[in-house]
């Protein structure tokens, strides 16, 4: 019986494009493979943005930001972009919990100049009702103002895929079309806390990946098998990834959900999740390295280490405003001081 | 163009004639929660043809084990197997010589399934408000229950005749102990770490109608029912609007006076709001059943008794 239903257990052959070449045998674990092994050789870059406004010129400073990051706008011309912001439970009272619609018009706009087909994409983690969360997020009107297509990632077909991180016991993950199809898919987190991570980035983001109608609303399969094993799994499944985050009006306390907002005008963006992240947590004045999932992706999918990253744009150093933690054990050793913490 | 609810109703059930099986997304693989909500929708106005084709899809979905799957023909998860037991009862209601030999035959076996059927407990602690030791039903076996399978499941053992199962008492205390405080429930949680939890509409108003007509009517239930009675003035999407108006016609369901709501007004701004996206069968069908209000086959149920005192709720 748990069989019939275990995600792990695959119900057709992992098929990276199943959906677009009838017959393909070349699998996720292909792409992530030679992913992860470029990633680990090379030095990554990440971009910093300050005095960042949502009515401000985003357009220019994500294509300024990209080109900085040595990212080649000739390898999206013609080619499937996913943009994934986070939604994961919105609300109308508390916009800063997930990505601006802003934000999403502006990196569209970007890679449309590029000539890249662009698709907004997400599956909400705690809300079944997909088109409720577009209402609520006001990205419902963004993406009619912008003329963007949507994709649902709870409920559209899916395909299972190798899981080439192998973290966690999971064999494979069951990926939407649009995320199998996309050529790029581009993590488009909020800069918020996390009250069972500390933080959560570009990488916890890859969690909307995730279809809900496979995995259930939460995505209680994911969290059974661990949260840090598996936001490393689905990093190292999921293909061609780049990273621009909203950190322009952020979230502390007791994040992702429940915190306080934090304006901190910026926007960071770079083409490695684990670089990005990493920064980021150095500017909420948190220890990269002791966020787990950051640590498992330590040199397999990326540097977090400070020497191995190049700053472009603004420093961090000058930046970091430390976020307030919640004052729980699992939390308190994120950060060498013993403050900013809140009950 | 001004859309009139009548005349929309009328072009879906064309529609639903000739196209009973569909997906989530328009022109995607059936989903069994679709086909369930095809089903449902025909029942609601008649079509027994369109009716029978999705019922028949859904038996011949349903695997050895009795369950269904979400995407016909997969394996698992299991969870639509609740609404597709729905569906082939009110078909068996309605047109019993049709069914006669088929339908109850894959409910019972439905039934079965779900019945060997858990989620996990978890060790109650003091991070989590909920109870974690009830069980209800999960997403996936070997994760937690959670409150919509777990409504799901409910409504389909109150339809198919199985009320007085022990289960069906601890799946009315779970839906209740996850009630927040002051009205509403999420996907299930109530306080994480000392903070009450926000409460989304369509979780709340399931609830509202897996309890349709229980007795004695809980207080937390009348929370909830007013905090979808508030939200019903703000913009809300199909398939939330379609649960919430189900939610509200059965909580006055005994008043003298029915429902005092004014439904038309969301309804035909959750049609519009469809005809400017894409075609979307799934949503469709679910406003067109809400649009029956007290018709609607998925409150065609009679009273049940919740003697559970769990908690003094009902002491």
């Amino acid at each position: 019986m748990s069989q019939a239903n275990d995600p792990t257990e695959p119900s057709s052959k992992p098929d990276r494009r199943g959906f677009l070449v009838s017959g393909a045998v070349a699998t996720a674990g292909v792409a992530g493979a030679a992913y992860w092994k470029r990633s680990s050789r090379l030095r990554d870059s990440v971009f910093i943005a300050r005095n960042q406004k949502y009515d401000g010129e985003l357009v220019r400073t994500i294509h300024d930001g990209l080109i900085a990051c040595e990212f080649d706008p000739q390898s999206v011309a013609g080619k499937r972009v996913l943009l994934k912001p986070n939604l994961v439970e919105p609300s109308r009272l508390a916009p800063h919990m997930t990505t601006h619609p802003a934000m999403i018009q502006a990196a569209a706009e970007v890679f449309r100049r590029w000539n890249a087909e662009v698709t907004v994409g997400e599956g909400p983690g705690h809300v079944r009702d997909t088109e409720q969360a577009l209402l609520d997020s006001g990205v419902m009107d963004a993406l009619a103002d912008a003329k963007l297509s949507f994709a649902d990632l709870n409920y559209q077909e899916i395909r299972a895929v190798e899981n080439t991180g192998r973290a966690s016991k999971l064999k494979q993950f069951y990926f939407p079309r649009a995320v199998i199809e996309a050529d790029l898919v581009v993590s488009m987190p909020k800069m918020k806390t996390h009250h069972w991570m500390g933080m959560t980035g570009a990488m916890k983001n890859l969690y909307g990946v995730i279809p809900g109608c496979k995995y259930g609303w939460p995505k209680n399969v994911l969290h059974f098998n661990g949260i840090p094993q598996t936001v490393f799994d689905i990093n190292s499944s999921v293909g061609r990834t780049i990273t621009i985050v909203d950190g322009i009006d952020c979230m502390e306390g007791d994040g992702p959900i429940l915190g306080t907002r934090k304006p901190m005008g910026l926007i960071l963006l770079g083409t490695n999740l684990a670089a990005v992240d990493a920064t980021m947590a150095r500017i909420m004045d948190i220890l990269p390295e002791r966020i787990p999932y950051l640590a498992l992706a330590a040199d397999k999918l990326g540097p977090i280490d400070e020497p191995q990253i190049t700053q472009r744009g603004e420093s961090w150093r000058p930046l970091v405003d430390p976020f307030l933690l919640l004052d729980r054990d699992h939390l308190r050793s994120l950060r060498a001081a013993k403050t900013h913490f809140v009950t | 163009m001004e859309v009139t609810t009548a005349r929309w109703i009328q072009q879906q059930t064309k529609r639903l004639d000739a196209q009973p099986i569909v997906g989530y997304v328009r022109g995607d693989q059936p989903s069994a929660e679709s086909v369930a909500f095809a089903a449902y929708a025909a029942c609601a106005y008649d079509r027994a043809d369109a009716a029978a084709v999705a019922c028949r899809r859904l038996l011949d979905a349903q695997l050895e084990d009795g369950s269904v799957a979400v995407w016909l023909d997969e394996k698992g998860p299991f969870w639509p197997t609740s609404l597709a037991c729905i569906a082939w009862r009110l078909f068996e209601k309605q047109w019993p010589e049709v069914a006669k030999g088929w339908c109850q035959d894959a409910y019972q076996r439905g039934l079965a399934f779900l019945l060997r059927c858990g989620g996990e407990k978890i060790a109650r602690n003091e991070i989590i408000g909920h109870d974690s030791e009830l069980v209800g039903w999960p997403w996936v076996l070997g994760t937690h229950s959670w409150l919509e399978p777990t409504a799901m499941a409910l409504l389909a053992m109150r339809h198919c005749g199985y009320v007085d199962h022990p289960r069906v008492q601890e799946a009315t205390a779970l839906l209740l102990d996850r009630q927040l405080p002051d009205g509403g429930a999420n996907y299930g949680n109530t306080f994480i770490l000392g903070q009450t939890l926000r409460p989304h509409v369509l979780p709340s108003a399931m609830c509202v109608v897996a309890l349709h007509r229980i007795k004695p009517s809980p207080q937390r239930l009348s929370n909830t029912v007013g905090y979808l009675q508030t939200e019903l003035n703000r913009p809300m999407a199909s398939t939330s609007l379609a649960w919430t108006i189900h939610a509200l016609v059965s909580s006055g369901w005994d008043s003298p006076s029915g429902f005092e709501l004014e439904f038309d007004w969301p309804l035909r701004s959750a049609i519009k709001r469809l005809q400017t996206t894409d075609e979307n069968p799934h949503r469709q069908n679910q406003l067109m059943l809400a649009a029956r209000f007290r018709e609607s086959p998925l409150l065609d149920l009679p009273p049940f008794d919740y003697v559970q005192t769990k908690d003094g709720e009902n002491e």
